[in-house]
Parts: structure tokens; C-alpha cells; sequence
């Protein structure tokens, strides 16, 4: 890339964050206005809450609570209480103590893994779209073969190999092997975007991909993105527990993750008073996502002008 | 039209007079069971091939023995054999043969049992490298029921006998020509390095005939295994055709969890599976009984002896102080397991039969003791830091990696409690759960620091009860380059040079039971206070038996129930016609 | 000759067929790095279970399959090869001697019949919905569906399938769960009868609409979003401008449009149709191709496995390549190809 598409890069970089910071004001009422918007940012909020405050008002139950097996009973699970709202787990231990604490390792990994495949997958889509050609065929080629390739051996195989202890890795790894499907629409769109009159027009002016990308492109599909963003948070939350189970990360109490293995594991839902270690946690995932594509209204309302005059 | 149904009638009465066992009707029951078959085309009948009804993707070790029956059946409670196809069994007077005289009846297609169909399946057996054969120079009729089992020199032995009398004996009508191939194979005095051998095996594997004869009193056709069950039709020339009450016995495809449902639902009345203790309670809300029967293992906390400090005694020791096994246990698999009492290398309820009463006396117990472990872990040199973990003279704590099968519900729930427990007593171990087979693999390189496996095992014999893991998993039970465990099997103890693998083959050798017995609680001695590996526990599958459905189960605590799968009490229940269906 | 090699479909189809073969290849040693081979984990079995020794089971094993260990990989790789030119996937390890193309075509169309079924039930109702979600914006549909779309996708399809056969099968008695178990009734004649093809319908109920359920929220918030960012579009503002009728305008112009992204993800899921889901094929005892795959991969059934994830591969391969030559159908103005100067 020349010097001069840099320079202008950069301008159009900086004019982007000028034309939020000045629209600050209607993007808080935008926010606001939404009112399903509103309530999904609310329950993002809950989940801030519950994962970092959360543990400072309840306590962990780690140790295994054989006193709490019930006369006649053959497990210590147990249904909910007015003591345990959301019944014992496996080892007689307080379930929503485990919501509690165990939440946040797995929201933050995902929340990376989710950010950074959509980067990676719009980045890629943009640039096959765009460019065409070789690059095109080369990104295709490469998103057909992930997409093709056995994942499962493919993580045994890792899981020999490579073993994480830290977030940054996962989430990586799952931006390496998620991102074709995303990329694959993008580059669809970008196709069908790029012989719009006003995409050829700003081809003309000589206006810079960067720019036609962040003007042109993105805001057209943005709420497409946010929509596969959070379905990738999702996809990485269950793939984190497969990854658990492969050996690629260390079992480490209290998870979400463990939750749903080993609960499902030890047949929690073959009986109601068990089923609550696996329910919380997936009801939970299901709140968050709930929450995340409510807030997703208030979002498209401020990224696409367009629809606050409403149909 | 009275004259006609006369003639019937008179038809009808000869027919039942001149066709011995025909006549007889099948009963009315169904059975209904489960096992995870196979669908062909990958299920198919050859008895000699993977994916054949003896294989696990085929009927497994239960049920096979109902369509194709091996000469008995061994009573763990008593170690003896019982009969199924033999009539009498026994070594001759100088313990040189095996002697084996098969009962008076028939295969499914009428056709008389003979000596010969065990020669036939020996000879068979021979091509595909049996185990049996270690033992035997030749197996030969002597007469139409008599075959002989001719041992090698250092063949005779209890090891022999259990082969010979759990092998599934196959029909000749179906196999004698490959029989034929391979016994000419054998008098031109090839060997399994020649390529004749190795096209005959071959030969074997692609066989597929098109019936399933049986010897007992069920069979099946490939047309019976259906999408979610398959079916064993009764079969009226067994021996055990006139005694057993099923007309059907119907075998529900799926493991634990897809057959839960069914169980609960009165779709499966028996089932084998090792179901969580979640599952078991269920059960029990659904009015369902269950029978304790031993798996025959149990969980055990393997080291590696070449990691600091797993080669210092006493820290294993203290280990073996350190953990309740009885929180363990339950953490296993609730009440289906139950913590090792004796920690002698044998299952705890083989200990009286196997082992000599002053060895049995001297075995310590490792009763849940952490001030006793605490101590051993002072007189090996460590002492605990600020946070109460032990760290040696140099100041490191033991931080290493334990690594547990993810599939295997009780190993992981037994591991997750073995590393709480000895975290919370000082040490700093992180759990890696993997799947099972790179487990395997990783203790098979000696890849790990801390793991789990089973330890005794489903044969009654001491030597086979010891030999896992310190034989399985250590270098001397492992091909080349592999090291396993690493514990030293030659090392000097109590002033004298042992050989601990030599001594582990020998236990059983002979026909001396009393010295068996002497060796083995030797042995028992030197694994119970070297502490190569850690006998957590024992486990057990809670086996729903549903008694609106079945009926004749004995009560909890018969001696049957003291055997696993392959030798299940039910096996003797069922051909008996004990266990019938409810309100029959 | 020239016009032919630069042209589109061509490269494309080139291109496919470069990719099944370097995804072969990788595979082809990928699931030989996998730990444990068929061999050892039949000997863990005999061992395990039998209680032999390492040795007598080693032994007994390595006449059982006709695998050698030893071989090569790249040896066993050229054998491979050069059977598959011959269109022949080999033979079974662990079911001695079965072809493997006998297993697929015994197991796939089960799998292409129950998760076509609901792939085709999950787009078709999840766009529909998505699409009226999208134009009543705000309203009470977009609201319900959009929680019923954002809770059921967050579910994982082992989960749904669990509680329904937990709750609706064991604890209501609402559907008869072994009754429903397997591909058709046993003894069922196979035919072109009224009777079969019920039959069939209603053992595939439970694995179709698990698949449903388990998707068809991702369709719906899909479709809605990318119907969203249709309608900011201006041509959609002209089109309205002038007096187009609603109906046509959402059909014709916003719908059409709106597809477009999900037409990848839609060539993707038709892809993975022949793999089916291993999880619900197991729990509903369903005869398709995905049981069979992890059967397969439990045993290290290196033949097997390969035949299958080769099917999987060319499917997924030839539905994208589908799909690209779909979008110049559906949106005339993309060029294919990209670049300017291939047409």
C-alpha cells in the first residue's frame, strides 16, 4: 500500500471516531429508545454483575458435602431449596454458587474468541471480495479446507501437541477454525455491494479499500456481523468445554463448562431433582445470548440511521 | 370335514412323536435386554472375525454365550466350574492333558455336538494366534464327546484351564473347511511368519456365512438386527432349549445414555451398564430394583516412578494415608463403588480365597489417617510452606499434572476426588482430563506423572488379578521403548534380591492351591507396603432388574452376584429358566 | 481450449477438486496421529475386559485385523491412493473385511433423508419467520420470536434432545420413546407405500425435529438481521418512493436480497448434511452415517473413517461451489470471479 493510502486511511479512521464522538448524544438515546434494547442491556449488565460482584456475596462451595447425602438417597444431587434456589450438584455443593463463580473465565474467552473471528472473518471477506482474483481464490481455497477438514481428530491430534493455559490461545485457536462461514457471507455481500453504483463510484475516486470497507461495506451488513458475532460467543462457549474435555485446557473448578460435562455425564437429566447442574448453566448461556441480541436493537438503531425513521 | 381334522389331528400326533425336539414350542417371553451391537453391514456371523457376533460391536460377552455356548461357566464364590456344554471337565491324572467330555445334544440345525466341532474351533483358533495355544501342543477327539487338550511343557496350569473352558466352541457343519486349510497348514509345518498363514487368516476374516448356528438356546440372522434392537430367537435343538422361559430375547441398541430412557420407560427389564448415580436414583423412584454385581475392577491412582517424588516410598505411603477412600468411592460412583479395604493388589472380595491367612493378617489397611500421612511425608524430608503445601529441602512444592480419562465417568469422578483431596492435603496437582485412548497411550510412554486405570480385573486367577497395572503399565508388560509406571520390578528387599514380575507369572502356576496361596500373599505384602500404585477402589454396576417385567433374582448378597459380566449370574439364571418373565 | 481454462466454472471445479484432494491428504494422516490405533484399543478391550495379558491380546490381534502397524504411513498412503483412483474407499479394520463403500451407502441415506428433512423444514420456516420479524420490527412476532430464537439456539442439540426425551418421553409419556427409536419398524416392508413412508416419517420425528428446534433460532436472527440491513438499503427507499405494493416489495426486492448472506451459510449446512449429527443418531438409535463416524473414530477404524470424512469433504467442497455459482443467479450484479477481466 502506498504512503498516501495510509495518510488517507488514517483520515478516514479519524474521521469515523469524530463522527461518533459528535453523535454521542443520539447514540445514548438510541440506546435508550430501544426498549426490548434497553432490556438486553440490562441483562448484559446482569451478567457484569453477577461474574465480578457476584462471588463477593456468595460464597464458593469447592469441597465435596457428603454430610448433605439425604437418608435413602444414591446421589447428593438435589432439587432446589429455599437454602440452594438452584438445587446441589454431583457433590452435594451449592449450584448457584457455581453459576456465581464460574462464569466469567468462560463469558471473557468467548467474548475474545467471538471478537477476534469476526475480525478475522471480516477482514478476509472484505479483502476476497474486494480484491478478487488471486487473493479470492487463495482465501476460499484456505476457508474451504478448514471448513472441510475433521475438527474432532484435528483437536485429538492438537491436544497432543499443544496444550493451553491461557485464554488468549483458545481463543485463538477457535478464530482459526471458525471464521470461514462468517467470511464466506461477508464475501458474498462485498461481491454484491462492490458493483453498487456508489462502491464503483468510490472505486473511481481512488478512495482506498480501507475506506470503502469501514464506509461502504460495513455499516451495510453490520447488524448481519453482530448477529454472527454472538452466535460465535456461543459456538465458543460449548467448544471451550470440548476443549476441556480434550485435554487442551486443564479442569479447573468452578466452570460453566465442568457444569455441563459433568453433568451431563452423571445422567442429571435422566432425574428432575439432578437436572439443575446442567440447566443453570445452559440457561444461563441462553440468558446471555438472550440479552446480547436484545442489545443488538439498540445497536442497529445507531449503526444504521437509516431504520430510526423505522419502515 | 370332522374326518379331515381327524387326519390332522392324527397327522399332528405323529409329527409330535417322530420330531424329537421340534414340536416343542417356543415359550412366550420376551427378554428384554441391551447391548451396543452393530448394524451390518458391519455386524455380520463370523464367529472368527471383528464385527461377528463374539466381537463387542457384535452380541458381546454375555450374550454371545447364550447363542454359542463355551464348555462352563466359573463360580466366583466357590472357584469351580459348572458345566454348560461340557458334561465332564478336568486334567488327567498326570496333568499333562485337559479332558473334556461334551454333553449329548444338538446344534440349531439338528446336527449332533461332537468332540470335532472343538477341534474345528481350535484349529481355527490356531491361524488367529489364540492365547490357548501358548498352553497347547494339540487339541484331538478321542471319541464323538471326548476331546483332549494336549499341553506344551509348560502349558499345564488353572491359566490353561480358564481358556479352555470360557472358549466359545463354533460348529464345524459351518467352519470345518477352513478347519481342514488350517490343519494341513499346520502338518506341512508352516509357521505364522509364512505367507500361507497369513492368506488363511485373511481367508478366515472374509468368511460370512449366511446362518448362525447355535449350540444354545438362542440365535439370530441378520435379518433380526433391526435399527434399535435385534432380536434372539429361541431355537428348539439346545440343550437349554427345554429350560429357558424367553421365546425372544430382545437386545436394545445404545450405551448409558440412550438406553436410560428405555429403562425407565419398562422398554429394557436387565441392563449392564455402569449407569451414574443420578440414573440409579431414578431407577429407584421408578420402582425398579437393582443388583449390585462387581465390574471386577476397580479405579487406581497410577504413578510415574521416574518423577520426583513418586519414587520416595514414603510419599506414596502417605499418599495411599492421605486419601478417604471412601469419599472416593462414592465420588466413583456412589454407592456402586466401595473404598479398598485390604489394598492388596486382589480384589477385596477375592482376598479369602487367594491369599494365606498370616499374609492377609499382616496387610496394612491405610485406614484414612492425614496426621499418619503427614508424618511419612516429614520422615521423606518435606514440610509444609505458608499455604500448608509441602514443599522438600529445596523449597518445591510437588506441582505436577494428573491425567484422567474424560469419557470414563467413574475414573474422572474418582480422579477429580483423589486430586481435591490431596491438594487440600499439601500437594499442588492440576487435572487434565484427555480421552481415554491418548490416556492409555500416555501411561503405555510413561507420559504422565499421575493417572488412573483399573486395577485387579475380570479373571479370578492372582496372577491375573495383580498383573494390573504393575505388570500391564510398567515396562516389563509393555512392548520395547515403553516404559509405563517405571517401578522397579528387580530390587532387593528385606535383605534378599526379588523379582517382583517373576514372582507376579509364578503365583499361579502348579496345582498346589495353598502355595498359589503363599505366593500370592507374598506378593500382596511387598505391593501393599511399596505402594507402586494406589487401589482406590472397587466398582460395581448397579444393574436395574425390573421386576414387573422379570421375576427371579435372587436376593442382595447371593453368592452369585460375586461375578462379573462373563461369568454373570444371570447367564446360569437364564438357561436355568429361574429368571422368567413376571407373573409367569 | 484457452476460453475453457480461464474460464470460471472451470477454475472452480479445479479448484474443488484440489482442495478434496489436499483434505484428503491431511486427513489421510491426520487420523494416524490421532493417539491409539485399532489395534491397541482392541488389545485395551481384551485386556480390559478378559483380563489377558498384553501379549496374548497383541497376539490375538494382529491376526484379527488386516492392519500392519508398521507399514509406512506413506506406503499405506500410495496403497490408498491408488485404490481410490479406482473409486475403491477399501475395507473396514474393525469389521473385518467389510467394504467401506458398502457402510456408506448402507448408513447415508438416513442421514441425507433426516437432516435434509430438517435442514429444509428449519431454513424455509426460520426465513419465513425471520423475514416478518424483520418487517414488523418491534412488534409482538419480532419480540416472542426473538426470544424463543435467542434462548432455543443457546441450547446445545444434545440438551434439547435429552429433555425431550426425558421430559416429553419418560416423565409425560407424551411420545413413545422406543417405539420412535431407529430408522423404520423392524419388519416393515421397504416400498413406495403410503404405509412405509409414514413409517418412516415417524421415526425420523424425533432427530428432525431436534435438528429444527436446534437450528432453526440461527435462521431466524440471521435472516431477520440481514433482512434489517436490507431495508436501510436505498434502492429499497426508491423502490417504496415509487408506490411499489408492500407485498411485492418484500418478496421481490427485500427478501431476495436478504437471502443472499444465508445463502453461504445454507451451502455450508447442506454440506454437512451427509456427515449428520453423531450425538442425536446415537441418543435416537437412528441408523445414519454420523453413528456410524464415531463407531468408527472410537475404534480408530482408519478406513472407515476416511471414507466417510471423504464424503463429507467432496459434499461440503461441491455445495460451496454451488453456492457460488448461485449467487449470480439470485443477484445478477455479482461477478463471478471477481476480477474484471475473466468474462
Amino acid at each position: 500500500m502506498s504512503a498516501s493510502a495510509d495518510v488517507r486511511a488514517v483520515l478516514s479512521e479519524k474521521s469515523l471516531v469524530q463522527r461518533l464522538s459528535s453523535g454521542t448524544r443520539g447514540t445514548v438515546r438510541a440506546l435508550l429508545r430501544n426498549k426490548a434494547g434497553f432490556l438486553g442491556f440490562l441483562g448484559v449488565m446482569f451478567f457484569i454483575i453477577l461474574t465480578t460482584l457476584g462471588p463477593l456475596v456468595i460464597p464458593y462451595e469447592g469441597d465435596p458435602r457428603l454430610d448433605r447425602l439425604r437418608p435413602g438417597a444414591r446421589s447428593l444431587f438435589a432439587p432446589p431449596s429455599v437454602e440452594h434456589p438452584l438445587g446441589l450438584d454431583v457433590k452435594g455443593r451449592d449450584v448457584l454458587s457455581h453459576i456465581v463463580h464460574g462464569g466469567g473465565p468462560l463469558i471473557l474467552t468467548a467474548l475474545e474468541a467471538g471478537i477476534l473471528t469476526t475480525i478475522v472473518a471480516v477482514a478476509l471477506g472484505a479483502a476476497a471480495g474486494l480484491l478478487g482474483g488471486f487473493i479470492d481464490q487463495i482465501i476460499s481455497a484456505a476457508s474451504n479446507f478448514i471448513l472441510t477438514i475433521p475438527q474432532f481428530p484435528l483437536l485429538l491430534v492438537l491436544a497432543t501437541i499443544v496444550t493451553f493455559d491461557n485464554r488468549l490461545g483458545m481463543a485463538l485457536l477457535l478464530a482459526v477454525l471458525n471464521w470461514p462461514t462468517l467470511m464466506r457471507a461477508v464475501r458474498a455481500q462485498v461481491m454484491s455491494l462492490k458493483s453498487r453504483d456508489y462502491v464503483e463510484a468510490a472505486f473511481a475516486l481512488d478512495l482506498g479499500l480501507w475506506h470503502i470497507t469501514t464506509r461502504e461495506v460495513l455499516p451495510n451488513m453490520i447488524s448481519y456481523i453482530v448477529v454472527n458475532m454472538i452466535f460465535t460467543i456461543r459456538s465458543a462457549m460449548y467448544f471451550i468445554i470440548a476443549l476441556m474435555f480434550l485435554g487442551l485446557v486443564p479442569l479447573t473448578e468452578p466452570d460453566w463448562g465442568m457444569m455441563i460435562f459433568i453433568g451431563k455425564q452423571q445422567g442429571s437429566l435422566s432425574n428432575p431433582e439432578a437436572a439443575w447442574m446442567l440447566l443453570a448453566p445452559v440457561l444461563a448461556i441462553a440468558l446471555f445470548q438472550l440479552s446480547l441480541v436484545l442489545f443488538t436493537r439498540s445497536l442497529e438503531e445507531v449503526f444504521n440511521p437509516r431504520l430510526r425513521q423505522g419502515v | 370335514m370332522k374326518r379331515i381334522l381327524l387326519i390332522v389331528a392324527l397327522f399332528a400326533l405323529v409329527a409330535v412323536g417322530f420330531a424329537p425336539a421340534a414340536a416343542q414350542d417356543a415359550p412366550d417371553g420376551i427378554f428384554p435386554g441391551t447391548w451396543p451391537y452393530s448394524l451390518p453391514p458391519t455386524h455380520h456371523l463370523n464367529l472368527f472375525a471383528a464385527g461377528g457376533p463374539h466381537d463387542s460391536t457384535g452380541i458381546g460377552n454375555f450374550y454371545r454365550q447364550l447363542v454359542v455356548m463355551p464348555f462352563g461357566f466359573y463360580r466366583w464364590d466357590s472357584a469351580t466350574y459348572e458345566g454348560l456344554l461340557a458334561e465332564s471337565w478336568g486334567f488327567n491324572e498326570d496333568n499333562t492333558k485337559y479332558v473334556v467330555t461334551i454333553k449329548e445334544g444338538t446344534w440349531s440345525d439338528g446336527t449332533p455336538l461332537t468332540a470335532n466341532d472343538a477341534v474345528v474351533t481350535y484349529a481355527i483358533g490356531r491361524i488367529l494366534n489364540w492365547a490357548d495355544w501358548n498352553y497347547l501342543s494339540d487339541v484331538v477327539a478321542v471319541d464323538d464327546r471326548t476331546v483332549e487338550f494336549i499341553f506344551n511343557e509348560t502349558g499345564a496350569g488353572y491359566t490353561a484351564e480358564r481358556l479352555i473352558m470360557k472358549t466359545r466352541i463354533a460348529p464345524a457343519a459351518t467352519y470345518q473347511a477352513l478347519a481342514d486349510e488350517a490343519t494341513a497348514l499346520i502338518a506341512a509345518g508352516k509357521t505364522s511368519d509364512d505367507q500361507e498363514w497369513t492368506d488363511l487368516a485373511t481367508k478366515i476374516a472374509e468368511f460370512r456365512p449366511d446362518v448362525l448356528l447355535a449350540s444354545g438356546p438362542y440365535t439370530y440372522s441378520l435379518e433380526d438386527i433391526g435399527d434399535s434392537y435385534m432380536t434372539l430367537h429361541w431355537q428348539p435343538n439346545s440343550i437349554y432349549s427345554g429350560s429357558v422361559q424367553f421365546g425372544e430375547i430382545r437386545l436394545w441398541q445404545g450405551e448409558t445414555e440412550s438406553t436410560t430412557p428405555l429403562v425407565l420407560n419398562g422398554d429394557i427389564a436387565w441392563a449392564t451398564n455402569v449407569y451414574p448415580p443420578a440414573t440409579q436414583q431414578a431407577f429407584v423412584d421408578a420402582g425398579i430394583r437393582l443388583v449390585n454385581v462387581p465390574l471386577g475392577y476397580g479405579a487406581a491412582l497410577l504413578m510415574q516412578h521416574d518423577t520426583y517424588p513418586f519414587n520416595i516410598k514414603e510419599v506414596r505411603q502417605a499418599m495411599a494415608y492421605a486419601i478417604d477412600r471412601d469419599e472416593n468411592a462414592f465420588f466413583t460412583n456412589g454407592f456402586g463403588a466401595t473404598g479398598t479395604e485390604y489394598m492388596a493388589g486382589v480384589l477385596d472380595t477375592m482376598v479369602s480365597t487367594l491369599l494365606d491367612a498370616d499374609s492377609i493378617a499382616k496387610l496394612n489397611h491405610y485406614d484414612f489417617d492425614v496426621d499418619r500421612a503427614a508424618e511419612l511425608m516429614e520422615t521423606a524430608g518435606f514440610t509444609r510452606d505458608a499455604d500448608g503445601k509441602w514443599v522438600d529441602a529445596e523449597g518445591k512444592r510437588i506441582s505436577v499434572e494428573y491425567k484422567a480419562p474424560a469419557e470414563f465417568a467413574d475414573f474422572l469422578g474418582a480422579s477429580t476426588n483423589a486430586v481435591e483431596q490431596l491438594n487440600e492435603f499439601g500437594f499442588d496437582i492440576t487435572l487434565r482430563a484427555i480421552p481415554w485412548q491418548q490416556t492409555a497411550e500416555d501411561i503405555r510412554q510413561g507420559n504422565f506423572q499421575l493417572s488412573v486405570w483399573s486395577w485387579a480385573g475380570g479373571n479370578p486367577l492372582a496372577s491375573r488379578q495383580f498383573f494390573g497395572p504393575i505388570q500391564r503399565f510398567n515396562y516389563v508388560g509393555l512392548s520395547d521403548g515403553q516404559k509405563g509406571m517405571n517401578f522397579p520390578m528387580e530390587f532387593e528387599y528385606n535383605g534378599e534380591m526379588i523379582n517382583l514380575d517373576a514372582l507376579i507369572n509364578d503365583v499361579s502356576s502348579g496345582f498346589d492351591r495353598d502355595a498359589q496361596a503363599q505366593r500370592a500373599g507374598r506378593v500382596a505384602l511387598i505391593l501393599n507396603d511399596l505402594m507402586p500404585f494406589i487401589p482406590l477402589n472397587i466398582i460395581s454396576a448397579a444393574q436395574p432388574f425390573n421386576e414387573s417385567i422379570l421375576t427371579g433374582a435372587p436376593a442382595d448378597g447371593d453368592p452369585l452376584y460375586a461375578a462379573p459380566l462373563d461369568d454373570a449370574w444371570m447367564l446360569k439364571l437364564l438357561l436355568e429358566g429361574v429368571v422368567r418373565p413376571a407373573g409367569s | 481450449m484457452r476460453k475453457l481454462i480461464r474460464s470460471y466454472t472451470f477454475r472452480t471445479v479445479v479448484q474443488g477438486l484440489i482442495t478434496i484432494w489436499a483434505v484428503m491428504t491431511f486427513t489421510f494422516f491426520l487420523i494416524r496421529l490421532m493417539p491409539g490405533n485399532p489395534a491397541q484399543i482392541k488389545i485395551d478391550e481384551y485386556v480390559d475386559r478378559y483380563g489377558m495379558s498384553e501379549d496374548q491380546a497383541r497376539q490375538q490381534v494382529a491376526t484379527l485385523f488386516n492392519y500392519d502397524p508398521d507399514q509406512p504411513v506413506f506406503e499405506q498412503y500410495v496403497d490408498y491412493l491408488s485404490d481410490l483412483v479406482r473409486f475403491d474407499l477399501g475395507r473396514s479394520l474393525t469389521s473385518t473385511e467389510t467394504p467401506v463403500a458398502e457402510q456408506i451407502l448402507r448408513f447415508l441415506p438416513w442421514t441425507l433423508f433426516s437432516v435434509g428433512l430438517a435442514l429444509l423444514v428449519a431454513f424455509s420456516l426460520g426465513v419465513l419467520v425471520g423475514l416478518a420479524m424483520a418487517y414488523w420490527r418491534g412488534g409482538l412476532l419480532d419480540n416472542v420470536m426473538t426470544v424463543f430464537a435467542s434462548v432455543i439456539y443457546a441450547i446445545p442439540d444434545y440438551i434439547i434432545a435429552l429433555l425431550l426425551i426425558m421430559v416429553a418421553g419418560v416423565q409425560l409419556k407424551l411420545i413413545p420413546v422406543g417405539e420412535l427409536y431407529g430408522g423404520s419398524t423392524q419388519g416393515i416392508e421397504p416400498g413406495f407405500t403410503v404405509e412405509y413412508i409414514l413409517d418412516l416419517l415417524k421415526h425420523a420425528f424425533l432427530p428432525v425435529f431436534t435438528y429444527v428446534l436446534a437450528t432453526i433460532g440461527g435462521w431466524m436472527l440471521t435472516m431477520k438481521s440481514s433482512t434489517i440491513s436490507t431495508l436501510g438499503e436505498d434502492y429499497i427507499t426508491v423502490a417504496r418512493a415509487r408506490g411499489l405494493p408492500e407485498r411485492r416489495l418484500l418478496t421481490a426486492y427485500v427478501g431476495r436480497n436478504a437471502m443472499l448472506p444465508l445463502m453461504t451459510r445454507l451451502a455450508i449446512s447442506i454440506g454437512f448434511v451427509v456427515g449428520g449429527s453423531a450425538i442425536i443418531e446415537t441418543l435416537f438409535l437412528y441408523p445414519g452415517l454420523g453413528r456410524n463416524l464415531v463407531l468408527a473414530i472410537g475404534l480408530r477404524d482408519y478406513t472407515t473413517m476416511q471414507g466417510i470424512f471423504l464424503v463429507i469433504a467432496i459434499s461440503v467442497v461441491v455445495s460451496n461451489i454451488l453456492a457460488d455459482l448461485l449467487y449470480g443467479w439470485l443477484d445478477p450484479r455479482v461477478r463471478l470471479g471477481g476480477d474484471k477481466g475473466t468474462e
